[in-house]
């Protein structure tokens, strides 16, 4: 009687430890499958960034209309509004879109054209750029497709920061006036990518120990001297600009150079991946706003 | 008395004349430590750099003044070459340090 007592609870007691173990198992698996799931979940934490992101701006400019960032500086002081819309009147980007309009419709000389390198002939395509490309694993911009488009039809690329380079690209910008950004992340590569670019957006770097961030969210609004620093948000939507201050046009990176070099840290090249990638982050957050590029900057 | 006098003198003036030969002979030795260091300086400096640029991390004026260290040396400015290659490691380091803990600390910059 006394060995079939203990039997009984040798019995019980292996079939409560195989039932913990079993709901451990399910609860590791559970942890996995979650674990799995929030690392694939990619598309879920952009739009998270991306609603934080306006969100903020929101809180910090409550009068300004979300669509109005596209403005950049402009959306959010008057007085330079003013000033920029009179500009605007007789745009000083004008013979850059002239100018880039006849480098475009010129075949190359093996009787290519850029129109052939382009979805839509190159015409109201640059809300889709930049893109990732999912088998070469890059980013890939408006200017190093231009680029690319220019070697394949045995032709010199072009430099990446103003020139023939900025002209094209406002041609390319001017047909695509009022078309919204809408760059993807297709794949956990691409938001790898959009990692690289918002690590650094929000890095501290050169002697003034300056993020990106530093000055284009937490302080945007505020005087830096004379100029007013604009939001971050809509960065992309009005390049290639005519900058005052350049007395010339200048694509994107081109003010990335700028930017870091005021800072103090050595500016990284035009389309090197870290430029490339941080253009994918900013334009990703800028996702829905409407490209009004070429345009005017101080 | 006098005659004491007398007696001491000669070793006073030998006592000076050691002491004064060590300094001479510490000092040359000492400039000597010193030139190496300067150009030992340099190459740290100079490898620190390299490194900080690596990490896409340079600061603008580091370059210029492992540069300007490097002049100061062929013009055997000495002493320049040495405050332009600390300040240039200083630089350098602090660059390497800031990307480090931009590295680990990049999140924690997200304005909320």
């Amino acid at each position: 009687m006394k060995r079939v007592l203990l039997y009984v609870f040798t019995l019980t007691g292996l079939l409560a430890l195989n039932l913990a173990c079993s709901e451990s198992t399910q609860e590791t698996d559970a942890s996995v499958s979650q674990t799995h799931t929030a690392v694939v979940d990619f598309k879920g934490e952009v739009e998270r960034d991306i609603a934080a992101f306006r969100q903020y701006y929101a809180n910090k400019f409550p009068n300004i209309d979300p669509d109005a960032f596209q403005d950049g500086v402009y959306a959010i002081d008057e007085a330079s509004r003013e000033q920029w819309l009179e500009i605007e009147e007789f745009p000083p980007y004008e013979f850059a879109v002239d100018s880039g309009k006849a480098l475009f419709e010129m075949p190359f000389a093996n009787g290519g054209t850029y129109a052939g390198c382009f979805a839509n002939g190159g015409i109201g395509v640059k809300q889709n750029y930049p893109y990732f490309d999912t088998t070469a694993n890059e980013v890939v911009t408006l200017e190093l497709t231009i680029n690319r488009c220019r070697i394949s039809n045995g032709e010199q690329p072009l430099a990446y920061k103003t020139g023939d380079m900025a002209s094209l690209a406002a041609y390319m910008a001017f047909t695509s006036r009022g078309n919204r950004f809408a760059v993807a992340i297709p794949n956990e590569a691409a938001y790898e990518a959009y990692q690289q670019g918002k690590k650094f957006f929000y890095s501290k770097r050169g002697q003034l120990n300056f993020a990106c961030a530093d000055c284009h969210m937490r302080v945007s609004g505020q005087k830096l001297r004379a100029d007013i620093l604009s939001p971050a948000l809509g960065h992309p939507t009005g390049f290639p600009v005519y900058r005052a201050k350049w007395e010339d046009m200048g694509t994107l990176h081109r003010r990335y150079i700028g930017c870091n070099r005021n800072i103090g840290a050595m500016p990284l090249a035009a389309q090197s991946t870290e430029y490339r990638n941080l253009e994918f982050f900013q334009t990703i957050l800028s996702n829905g706003l409407a490209i009004n590029g070429p345009s005017s900057r101080k | 008395m006098n005659s004491n006098a007398l007696h001491t003198r000669p070793a006073v003036s030998k006592s000076a004349l050691f002491i004064a030969v060590c300094l001479v002979i510490g000092s040359a030795s000492m400039t000597q430590a010193a030139d190496q260091s300067v150009e030992q300086l340099i190459a740290e400096a100079e490898a620190a750099r390299t490194q900080a640029a690596a990490l896409k991390f340079e600061w603008t004026t580091t370059a210029g003044l492992v540069n300007a260290a490097r002049q100061a040396l062929t013009e055997d400015d000495r002493r320049r070459a040495r405050v332009l290659a600390l300040r240039a490691r200083k630089e350098a380091r602090a660059a390497i340090a800031q990307a480090r803990l931009s590295d680990q600390h990049w999140q924690d910059y997200i304005p909320r």
